[in-house]
């Protein structure tokens, strides 16, 4: 794109060199050429980023390896694998195993490595009028909240718990749920449990976003069902291929990914939330 | 001579029908208007003249009932008025040295006074039509009304208020867009109306040319004062002190202007 | 990559969907900028014309008002009509009424400020003018409506223009529900975390279509108001 702007003789290309360059002195936070090869650029979830766990795990990687500095971008599941698509990425971590998979295989990432998982779990009205309490599962829960057409709020976004929550559908015998008690949020985690909570309706929730909101909300939802393994939610980090994007930070992503898979990174995520909540919130699994 | 002599000399017979009482009005903390008394008669044409800032405009204002002053009181037919007396404004009209058109044609001006009124549609075109004649305006009455020149805008702005027959007529400066030949106009067109009306005229002017074509009586300002009131005639005659007689004096008022332009223009 | 996002814009452009998101967004905004002028205007006038203590005060919350920022606006509605809220009972959070209403309290201080102006600067004789020929408090406040009535149009269109735009308040109070609540500017956002920018930019297109227009209109007012 740069090539295409500095050809002679367009008078157009003026204005957007300036544009350009004032988006490049924007970005670099007062450094010259935005992404020197000390920055990191991850592109991961919002959800991520809510949890609070990037505030203890960066500053633990960045002073094991003090040339590097690292720069999350907080997006959807789909905005940051895109990202990665893009080349506006170093490294994308995410929890969405099987957009991953596909991810590597079309060479947009090198590799997927496994390093934690969270939990979800399904919170609805204490009333809970479709019986979740009770259920062996969470893909029979779901289907019972089908089946009484009980209000159940979407996150709606491709986003890894969007995509989670569609495979318990159709786990539970819904094909594509819809009907005024099925409603699509289209927005983060955070605003889609505030909705549930304010309508008292069931919604599945990540335990990170769970336990930190928990607090401010109405009273509306309590967790009904939670531990099913297809609650798990596991999440995998993936440098960006730097034969498809030569501008990528190749060693910096690389060093970070292994970071979080080594036994130092896999400890601090291990103990994530143990002192605030009394439980952590990651369970740390990738492969030694 | 005190003010209550002049209206003796107005004729005892005749009771003022407009009237002000102890006004004392100030602006931004100043002084800008002082006077004891005025009184204006039925059919008389009253000229208001003194230098810029000598409260002319203020008192006009005040008379019309647009603005209250900060003491004293108006009577209009021996009735105390004031701002929110809509009935007494609407027997009084008033022309201003900008004439301010409203958007719209030179018809719907004319006409505004009267729909204000609720008066009749058949009657308002009646009117408006008789006086657009009688000004000679008849050929714009479709026109743009903030389109027009400046003397056909002081036309417009005298038929927009002539059209309501008004007891007491208020002409702020009307000529002072006007060229030679467009003022002995409105000077001639003034009298006749005035004539057949019955109308009270209170002309604000500078020139003494002006003054000297329809005054009846004179009133001199300065400072927010009146410094000499009397028949046009013996205020001419007998100037009371050196700034009347500067006032009253064509020439010396013309020189003064132009000094006063020469002063601002350095 | 660019190109290919907006040629598959304008394909769907075609489509009920995008229309209905569309239409969605033109009778909340509409709605919220009607109401705006049916309270704004008959205020901004009545401000405009009074002289009263305190009056700067008012003038200067008003221009304050104007550059309220809409997720303040948002968080302060949803608090206020949020169950645990004063309006909870009525159950209108996460419904069209309720982003009407916080569009509403966006728009009214912009039509009531500029409206406010507008009198503000309608010169002084012309409604003295209006007085000496007999207009009364409301045939004055008529006229002042009618000299100033371009400007009153600019209120309006500046308002719709400041709203159909915003995303903070109708996102948070409206919950961007699918084929219930989602107006232009929430679904654009929503697109755009998913990574699917085709849609956002279809409605990004109408959005600034619909700018350019208002800015158009605008500008030829503003021209006529100079020329007058």
């Amino acid at each position: 794109m740069k090539k295409r702007v500095l050809s002679r003789g367009s008078a157009a290309a003026v204005p957007i060199l300036v544009l350009l360059s004032i988006l490049a002195s924007g970005c670099g936070d007062g450094q010259a050429g935005g992404n020197s090869t000390s920055d990191i650029i991850v592109a991961s979830t919002t959800s991520t980023k809510d949890s609070g766990l990037f505030d203890v795990l960066l500053p633990a990687f960045e002073q094991a390896y003090p040339d590097y500095r690292v720069k999350v971008n907080a997006v959807g599941t789909g905005e940051a694998l895109k990202l990665g698509e893009k080349c506006d990425a170093d490294v994308v971590l995410v929890h969405s195993p099987e957009a991953e998979e596909k991810f590597v295989t079309d060479e947009f990432g090198t590799e997927r490595r496994e390093i934690m998982y969270n939990e979800f779990v399904i919170a609805g009205a204490g009333a809970d009028p479709a019986g979740a309490d009770t259920a062996p599962d969470a893909s029979t829960a779901f289907s019972r909240i089908a089946q009484t057409r009980s209000g159940f709020i979407s996150r709606g976004d491709e986003s890894g718990t969007h995509k989670a929550e569609k495979k318990l559908w159709v786990k539970g015998g819904v094909l594509t749920p819809s009907g005024v008690w099925y409603r699509s949020t289209g927005q983060g985690m955070g605003e889609t449990l505030r909705i549930a909570d304010e309508t008292r309706s069931y919604v599945l929730v990540d335990l990170g976003t769970w336990l930190s909101m928990k607090d401010s909300l109405s009273g509306g939802v309590i967790v009904l069902l939670e531990g099913d393994p297809d609650l798990f939610n596991q999440y995998g980090v993936i440098p960006v291929n730097p034969e498809r994007c030569p501008a990528v930070n190749a060693r910096g992503a690389a060093a970070f990914a292994d970071w979080l898979a080594s036994p130092e990174g896999q400890n601090i995520i291990g103990e994530y939330g143990q002192e605030q909540y009394g439980r952590a919130l990651f369970t740390p699994n990738a492969a030694q | 001579m005190s003010d209550n002599q002049v209206a003796q000399t107005n004729g005892a017979a005749a009771s003022p029908l407009l009237k002000a009482e102890g006004l004392w009005h100030a602006r931004g903390g100043r002084m800008v208007l002082d006077i004891r008394m005025i009184e204006f008669f039925p059919g008389e044409t009253l000229c208001l003249m003194g230098r810029n800032g000598a409260g002319k405009s203020t008192l006009v204002s005040i008379l019309n009932l647009l603005e209250k002053p900060s003491r004293g009181t108006v009577l209009y037919g021996g009735e105390r008025v004031g701002p929110g007396s809509k009935a007494a404004r609407r027997r009084m009209a008033g022309v201003f040295q900008q004439p301010h058109m409203f958007a719209g044609t030179v018809e719907s001006n004319v006409a505004y006074g009267l729909r204000m009124r609720r008066v009749p549609a058949a009657e308002i075109e009646r009117r408006v039509g008789a006086v657009l004649d009688d000004l000679g305006i008849e050929h714009i009455r479709n026109h743009d009304a903030r389109s027009l020149s400046g003397g056909e805008a002081q036309r417009v702005a005298l038929a927009r208020a002539i059209v309501l027959k008004p007891e007491v007529l208020f002409l702020d400066e009307p000529a002072g867009n006007l060229d030679r030949l467009a003022r002995q106009d409105l000077h001639r067109d003034l009298r006749r109306i005035a004539v057949q009306e019955n109308t009270t005229v209170i002309y604000v002017t500078h020139s003494p040319e002006e003054a000297r074509a329809v005054a009846g009586r004179i009133a001199i300002l300065d400072g927010g004062r009146i410094r000499q009131i009397g028949r046009a005639r013996e205020v001419f005659g007998s100037p009371a002190d050196d700034l009347v007689a500067r006032l009253l004096d064509r020439e010396s008022a013309d020189s003064k202007r132009l000094g006063h332009i020469g002063r601002k223009a350095v | 990559m660019f190109l290919d996002s907006i040629r598959q814009a304008l394909g769907l452009l075609a489509s009920a969907e995008v229309w209905s998101i569309i239409l969605r967004s033109v009778e909340v905004s509409g709605t919220a900028v009607a109401v705006a002028a049916v309270i704004g205007i008959p205020l901004g006038v009545l401000i405009g014309l009074a002289r009263f203590p305190g009056r700067g005060a008012v003038v200067a919350v008003i221009n304050t008002g104007m550059a309220l920022p809409p997720v303040v606006v948002g968080l302060i509605v949803f608090m206020i009509l949020s169950r645990s809220g004063p309006l909870g009972s009525l159950q209108l959070l996460y419904t069209k009424q309720a982003m009407v209403l916080a569009q509403l309290v966006l728009a009214v201080p912009l039509v009531l400020g500029i409206t406010v102006s507008g009198i503000g600067g309608i010169p002084r004789e012309v409604l003295m003018q209006a007085k000496s020929l007999g207009a009364g408090r409301l045939q004055l406040a008529l006229a002042a409506l009618n000299e100033a009535k371009l400007t009153l149009v600019l209120a309006i269109i500046a308002g719709m223009g400041r709203i159909i735009a915003e995303v903070g308040a109708v996102m948070m109070v409206g919950g961007n529900f699918k084929g219930e609540t989602q107006v232009m500017t929430t679904t654009i956002l929503e697109e755009v975390r998913k990574g699917e920018y085709a849609l956002g930019l279809a409605l990004g297109i109408i959005l600034l279509t619909i700018a350019l227009a208002a800015n158009a209109v605008m500008s030829r007012i503003q021209g006529g108001v100079m020329t007058r």
